[in-house]
Parts: C-alpha cells; sequence; structure tokens
C-alpha cells in the first residue's frame, strides 16, 4: 500500500490547497530522500531511496494540478472518473464540446481564430474550475464534484487538440 | 496498436458522416461522450411515420475505432425499426470490428449512442401527441 499523496507532501487532505506549501514541502522532502545521498549506503537502501523519489515526483505532480488533485481526491473516496461505462454527459455541455470540436477543425490553419478558441474555453474552465472548492467542501456534493471532473476531462483533451493544431501552424 | 482492417476502412471512408435538422420531429439527436479519453459523439435518426428509421447520420470526434463504431451503426440502423434499432448491442459492434479490449467502450459509446437518439425521438413525440 502505498502512502497517501497528502500525508506524503504533509498538506490536509481538502481540494483547496496551499501550493506555496506544496512546493516548499516537496523540495525539502526531495533534499532529505534524494538517492545520491545514499551513495555510500547498502543497494537496499539506495532502491528504497529511489522508490520513494518516484512516489513523492508522482505525488506532487498529481496535487499540483487542480484536475489530477480532483481526480485524486474522488479515487480516495473510491471513485474512478475514468470509468469507461459511463458515458451520460449533460447534453448541453456535449453541444458545447461538439461546437468547439467543429470550430477547431473549421480553423485549424487559422492561428487567431485557434487563439480565440483558447481563451473562450479557458473562460469557461476557469468559470467550471471555480466550483470546485465547493463541490469538495460537503461530502454530499460529490457527486457534482465528479460532474465537473469529468468536464474537465473533455476540456483538457480539446485543449489538447488546439495546441496541437497551434504547433503545426508554427 | 493496430487497428483492423474493417476500423481502417470506416475511419477511411466514414459512411454517413453529417448533421440532420434536430428541431424536425422525425428527428432524434443522441450525444454521449467518453470522459476516460474525451471522445465526443453525435447521432442522428430520422424515422418514417411508421417508425423505420430512414437515415443515419453520424459526427464523432476520437480515436478510430470511436469513428468506426458509430460509422458502422449508421449502416447498420438504416431500416430499422426503433424496437429493432434499440436492440444493437456493443458486443456486436466489437465484434464486427474486431476491436480489442482497450477499444470496447468505443463500442458502448456507440451503443449509447442509439439509446440517446431514440431516447430523444421519443420524448419529442411524447410531446407531439
Amino acid at each position: 500500500m502505498s502512502l497517501n499523496f497528502f500525508t506524503l507532501l504533509q498538506l490536509p487532505e481538502t481540494f483547496v490547497i496551499d501550493l506555496k506549501k506544496l512546493d516548499q514541502n516537496y523540495q525539502s522532502i526531495q533534499k532529505e530522500i534524494h538517492p545520491d545521498r545514499f551513495a555510500s549506503l547498502a543497494d537496499e537502501e539506495k532502491k528504497a531511496s529511489i522508490k520513494k523519489t518516484a512516489e513523492v515526483n508522482d505525488a506532487y505532480q498529481t496535487l499540483k494540478s487542480p484536475i489530477r488533485r480532483a481526480e485524486y481526491l474522488l479515487h480516495l473516496h473510491d471513485i474512478n472518473i475514468h470509468d469507461e461505462k459511463y458515458t451520460a454527459v449533460p447534453q448541453d455541455f456535449l453541444m458545447q464540446q461538439m461546437e468547439w470540436r467543429e470550430e477547431l477543425e473549421t480553423h485549424k490553419q487559422n492561428k487567431e481564430a485557434l487563439e480565440k478558441l483558447v481563451s473562450d474555453i479557458q473562460k469557461n474552465k476557469d468559470e467550471i474550475m471555480s466550483q470546485l472548492p465547493k463541490f469538495f467542501k460537503n461530502k454530499s456534493n460529490l457527486h457534482d464534484a465528479i460532474k465537473v471532473t469529468r468536464e474537465l476531462n473533455f476540456i483538457e483533451k480539446i485543449e489538447q487538440h488546439i495546441n496541437d493544431a497551434l504547433i503545426e501552424i508554427i | 496498436m493496430a487497428y483492423s482492417d474493417k476500423v481502417l476502412d470506416h475511419y477511411e471512408n466514414p459512411r454517413n458522416v453529417g448533421t440532420l435538422d434536430k428541431d424536425d420531429p422525425h428527428v432524434g439527436t443522441g450525444m454521449v461522450g467518453a470522459p476516460a479519453c474525451g471522445d465526443v459523439m453525435k447521432l442522428q435518426i430520422k424515422v418514417s411515420d411508421d417508425g423505420v428509421i430512414e437515415d443515419a447520420k453520424f459526427k464523432t470526434y476520437g480515436c478510430g475505432s470511436a469513428i468506426a463504431s458509430s460509422s458502422l451503426v449508421t449502416e447498420w440502423l438504416k431500416g430499422k425499426t426503433l424496437d429493432q434499432a434499440s436492440e444493437i448491442k456493443n458486443s456486436a459492434i466489437a465484434e464486427e470490428l474486431a476491436l480489442p479490449p482497450v477499444k470496447i467502450h468505443c463500442s458502448v459509446l456507440a451503443e449509447d449512442a442509439i439509446k440517446s437518439a431514440i431516447a430523444d425521438l421519443k420524448s419529442k413525440q411524447g410531446k407531439l401527441n
């Protein structure tokens, strides 16, 4: 059993975390367990240190991203938002996704249009993201947290596609 | 990962890509999405007065298997009654396209899209009657 990521980085298990503290804790733990420090020690201890370093890195990357952090919190509640059987996403949300995808397809070569699309999506993403803290505050709102985290996954995906298109242009 | 020839065929020559008028009372629109991969699928059916599917169109943004699954079901849907359409199972789609286990969810998405389109049509017609 690996350690809880929040425990590992000495943070309270909440959605809203102190990012500065996350960075500080991460750096000080990394220093403490860095494999180079154990160069003179037995192989077993070196191995343990490498494993621990990987765990701490994983924990840090997960908690640093709000979407990954949300997914992880849900995972701690035994909820896997990547469950593939689940396809019922609100219709108006999907309609919006479809429109964005169509826009991306139409303006694949148009840098300005794509940048406008990026900023529209960013606004929408910020709005959705701003709801997460309150959904995670109360256990009875977890279903809303699931819904919003799933939506953010769709948004992340289209952002990737737009970035890919932008790279092609440049 | 290698796609089967049938998936490649649908991916390269998708059948029935397009859009039907979603406000037409004879048209049912199904929208589904897979949060795991961010795929979005729209499936539309146009049904005659005697309840037979005359036309089916799809638009899918996703991987080759998701496109192939939706393309295939538009072919299957034409000429079927709504009851027959609702009997299309994801396992049949996966078998026809020889989908590997990691892509089974694409066929689930297509089955759910059919159900969603039928439900939309029925709710529309329920309102009219």
